[in-house]
């Protein structure tokens, strides 16, 4: 018996997530059944089954994740994609290191997901939770039918091959391996808003009683994505080598676009919670945001677009991911058409100038932003359809045409938060951002003064990254000194008072604050990175952004499933020794760079050795300075979505 | 005394002669800068979406060794460029061409904005032409609801809670 | 629902025709801009050492095949040119751009498959395969008398392109 189901576990996991799809109709046909059959009780068991689907999901998960770990290869997917030699870590990870499990982790996230709202809604919306399940059930659905009958993960390679292929050794790296899962977290997070929006239209429920709901639900997908694509970034950072974090490559701008429409959709639920404003707009972008999730999944996933990263093109899964993006969006959009107007009244704009119309500016903004990715990622394709013509739509043309944009942002985020909602008192607004803009202006002389050679952005970043800290102090200060001075306070101490008290606000604004640390981080890196292509024979010394290294030549090791030359630089006047390496994979016969990296608030060295030529290594030598401003400013973010998150209320019933 | 002194000096042209060794460190080739900085503009043709200047196929680094050679024979950038566009098209370049077939990605995008925005204002303007009536009267439930929750959120705090949160 | 809604039909039937098309389409394929252009002339040395001239060769219709022995492709679409050329004969010239490759390597390659071409211009360093934006072997140039290139297929040919490049050249 014992041997008959490890023999078979491969088999047992693939039955129960066959289950889970039987399931899912189950779920996605009860409330529809309940209604025809007159018996509300049915439609209860959608939250039944969302939960057995959950644990029959996380069952193939775990045979999965089992047969990786015991290199299991009958099974073709984990010959394809793991070897004996892979470290445990990757053996896990490996899961969803190609297509098949790339996908059955997302049905996976979907179905956690689903469950956590039937938790939710069990208490909330009953009323309203069996049609939610259903959105998710179909959603689930499309993704089960695709990894049942087109890309199945559980399928058998008898007989076995005696050793893996090996996992793509640029997937070996703690970033790549948990940059897919964050990703994932925030694609489908996305689906909540848009299983709410959906059910606000088929049921008539008022946008008003469950936009509150959302907002969590929205906040936690977004943190999701922006942690998967910093993830990514810091990957491409330390494994790619070339001392960049962000190409705008099709597959980068995939993720990114979903990202620009749920920032768009946070600050919007804002207006609708305090104003009752943009209803209508809000379910659009809850619908949209989620398409654009489905986008990004086909666009990597069918191969449509060419992009380094090198994912299995078939177009049968291609064309299926179409049909179901297709089948979801006309589905969704046409009910928002036919239905989207659910809530009676609304609140009219007061005026031009106020904090609501500064945010309906945030969303014209993040939407354009949105539109002009999609239009720079799919151009080259409409091109090649109209005229036959082939162009290149590159990180310089992103780079020229974008940042413009999130300048107006940068500046909307200092001019917001002082705007009072309704209507704004001009004199009133220039007291708090008279002394800010001055501080911004300084600065951006500073920068000027200091590299007047610097690309125009160097200086309007600076002034505006400068303007939007000052106006932030100025709006802390502002704040305390009330508080303080109603409870005879000192200043500190009631400041640390409102920021514990008043957590959604303060929350925002330190996600606000590691935005601009990022901001300062780009300009940094973006902009002044300093950068050497030379020969170096052992005892040369290279001498870079005010740094020197001496090359004492190169080590040779065998370690887990790779070969390594590691070249070993001394940071002089330190004893820190920079190690970049070249690794082979044997298996996959594929090279990769491990850059060497000494990094500081102020800069980071970072090194990449390259070929032999003449009897010297070809090293390409970086100063980027900045870059962990990066990466800190991704952890503020995250800690003020915490925070944020953290407060208390009492949820209401609807 | 003197084999002391002759000792020190010695010593002091071996540290000269040391430190000379490693204060010349060693120099980029400026012809390398440059042509590192025209393939930067390239892409990769044969690894999608790569810069030649970063790209490790054998491709890029033939196209990399004409750009030195063509450097060294007096071409500029501007006639290496038009050498690769010529053979390769516009695909070859990162940055689309800012005419013909690339006139709409350097048009659209300030034309988009200016178009969202003169919309967007005017369809919130629009809305309150038609709505008179004062919102305070149709409170619904929920909102009177979200009101209690707010002000139990923001009790004790400062009566100016609509302007900070 | 306002009218301006309603704009989001013509934007999902352009995405999806796009999206569509874009799974027939095949990311990789660059179109040359050198067709309709005259083929470069270029001199160097064949597999043999001889001194040859790429370009029309001997005044007819030219079909100039780059591949090497190192790109298995080449191996499945080398029978098409074997064909081609005896069912043509004298009516074109083949030749080849044998691309970055050891003469050894080559010329076992020819002793072990045939050798259908005139002669292969050896191009050791790639320098003329840049000439020609060539960017992955194998590649077929199909120059007319004129010298003008009217077709250029960058995958592994095959026999109805062959025919079709001919009959194109012949015009």
């Amino acid at each position: 018996m014992q041997g008959f189901i490890s023999n078979y576990l491969v088999e047992f996991g693939h039955l129960a997530v066959f289950t889970a799809f039987i399931l899912s109709i189950v779920q996605a046909a009860a409330p529809w059944l309940a209604g025809r059959l007159e018996t509300p009780a049915l439609a209860r068991s959608g939250i039944m089954a969302s939960y057995i689907v959950l644990i029959l999901m996380t069952i193939g998960g775990a045979t999965l994740i089992h047969a990786f770990v015991i290199s299991d290869f009958t099974v073709l997917y984990v010959a394809s994609h793991s070897n004996v030699e892979l470290p445990l870590l990757y053996k896990v990870t490996a899961l969803w290191g190609g297509h098949e499990g790339s996908l059955f982790l997302w049905a996976w996230i979907l179905s956690a997901f689903t469950t956590l709202l039937a938790i939710q809604g069990k208490r909330l919306f009953p009323k309203r939770l069996p049609v939610l399940l259903s959105v998710q059930a179909l959603l689930l659905l499309g993704f089960l039918g695709l990894i049942l009958f087109l890309s199945n993960p559980f399928e058998r390679l008898l007989p076995g091959a005696v050793a893996g292929r090996d996992l793509n050794p640029l997937l070996q790296d703690p970033g790549m391996a948990f940059h897919p899962p964050m990703l994932y977290l925030g694609y489908v997070g996305f689906s909540i808003p848009f299983a709410f929006a959906m059910t606000a239209m088929l049921t008539r429920w008022e946008t008003t009683l469950w936009i509150g709901l959302i907002r969590r639900w929205t906040l936690f997908a977004w943190t999701m994505l922006t942690i998967g694509i910093m993830l990514g970034g810091w990957w491409a950072y330390y494994e790619l080598g070339w001392g960049g974090y962000w190409a705008w490559d099709p597959v980068e701008n995939a993720s990114f676009m979903p990202w620009l429409l749920g920032t768009a959709l946070i600050h919007s639920i804002t207006v609708q919670e305090n104003r009752r404003m943009l209803q209508t707009w809000n379910l659009f972008l809850a619908i949209s945001t989620f398409s654009l999730s489905l986008l990004g999944t086909f666009l990597v996933r069918s191969g449509v677009l060419s992009s380094v990263h090198a994912f299995a093109v078939d177009p049968g899964r291609g064309l299926y991911i179409l049909m179901f993006m297709g089948t979801v969006l006309v589905v969704s959009f046409g009910l928002f058409l036919a239905k989207g107007r659910v809530d009676p009244q609304r609140e009219a704009m007061s005026s031009s100038m106020s904090r609501e119309m500064l945010f309906v500016m945030n969303n014209v903004l993040f939407s354009v932003l949105c539109v002009l990715v999609m239009l720079g990622t799919l151009y080259p394709l409409a091109l090649e359809a109209i005229n036959g013509a082939k162009i290149t739509v590159g990180a310089p043309y992103f780079n020229a045409v974008l940042i413009p944009f999130f300048f107006l942002v940068i500046l909307l985020m200092g001019v917001a938060p002082a705007t009072p909602w309704r209507n704004v008192n001009l004199s009133r607004l220039w007291s708090r951002l008279g002394m800010p803009m001055g501080i911004g202006f300084i600065a951006a002389v500073i920068m000027f003064v200091w590299d007047s050679q610097a690309h125009w952005f160097a200086f309007v970043g600076t002034g505006l990254v400068a303007f939007v800290l000052a106006a932030m102090l100025v709006d802390f200060y502002r704040n305390a000194r009330r508080r303080a001075k109603q409870n005879n306070d000192n200043i500190v101490s009631a400041w640390f008072y409102l920021v514990k008290r008043n957590r959604r606000y303060y929350g925002g604004m330190f996600v606000h604050l590691g935005i601009l640390v990022i901001a300062i981080g780009m300009i940094g890196s973006g902009l002044f990175r300093q950068e050497q292509v030379v020969l170096m024979a052992k005892g040369d010394v290279i001498e870079i952004g005010g740094e020197k290294l001496r090359f004492d030549g190169v080590k040779q090791f065998k370690k887990d499933n790779y070969f390594a030359l590691q070249g070993q630089f001394a940071l002089l006047g330190t004893d820190i020794v920079l190690k970049p390496e070249r690794r082979k994979y044997p298996v996959q016969e594929a090279p990769t760079t491990e850059s060497g990296i000494h990094a500081n608030w102020a800069r980071d060295v970072y090194f990449v050795i390259g070929e032999l030529v003449d009897g010297r290594y070809s090293v390409h030598a970086y100063v980027n300075p900045l870059v962990q401003w990066i990466w800190f400013g991704g952890f503020i973010i995250v800690f003020g979505i915490g925070w944020s998150l953290s407060q208390r209320i009492r949820e209401k019933r609807a | 005394m003197i084999k002391k002194i002759q000792k020190r000096l010695l010593m002091i042209a071996m540290l000269g002669f040391s430190t000379a060794v490693f204060s010349s460190p060693v120099n980029e080739d400026p012809i390398e800068r440059q042509m590192l900085d025209i393939a930067a503009k390239l892409r990769c043709t044969v690894c999608q979406n790569q810069p030649v200047s970063e790209s490790h196929s054998g491709l890029a680094g033939d196209m990399r060794n004409l750009i030195t050679e063509k450097l060294k024979q007096g071409n500029n950038e501007a006639e290496i460029m038009q050498f690769f566009v010529d053979r390769y098209g516009d695909y070859v370049l990162l940055e689309p061409p800012q005419s013909g077939n690339g006139t709409l990605l350097w048009v659209l995008p300030p034309l988009l904005l200016l178009f969202a925005m003169i919309a967007a204002v005017m369809m919130m303007k629009s809305r309150g032409k038609n709505q008179t009536s004062s919102p305070v009267a149709t409170l619904s439930d929920a909102d009177k609801e979200r009101i209690r929750l707010a002000r139990e959120i923001d009790a004790g705090e400062s009566k100016n809670s609509k302007e900070t949160q | 629902m306002n009218k301006i809604w309603w704009a989001i039909v013509p934007v999902l039937v352009i995405l999806f025709g796009l999206l569509g098309y874009g799974l027939t389409s095949n990311p990789k394929h660059i179109p040359s801009p050198l067709i309709g252009k005259p083929f470069p002339v270029i001199e160097g040395k064949d597999l043999n050492g001889n001194k040859v001239t790429l370009g029309v060769v001997n005044g007819k219709p030219t079909v100039v095949n780059v591949w090497a022995s190192w790109c298995a492709a080449c191996r499945l679409e080398h029978n098409v040119l074997i064909r081609g050329s005896r069912r043509y004969g004298d009516k074109i010239s083949l030749v080849a751009i044998n691309y970055k490759d050891e003469l050894a390597d080559a010329k076992a390659w020819l002793r072990q498959l045939g050798n259908p071409y005139l002669w292969s211009f050896h191009d050791l360093a790639g320098r003329a395969g840049l000439e020609l934006g060539v960017y992955g072997v194998p590649e077929t140039f199909f120059v007319n008398k004129q010298g003008i290139i009217v077709e250029k297929i960058s995958a592994p040919l095959t026999d109805a392109q062959f025919s079709a490049g001919v009959a194109l050249m012949s015009k």
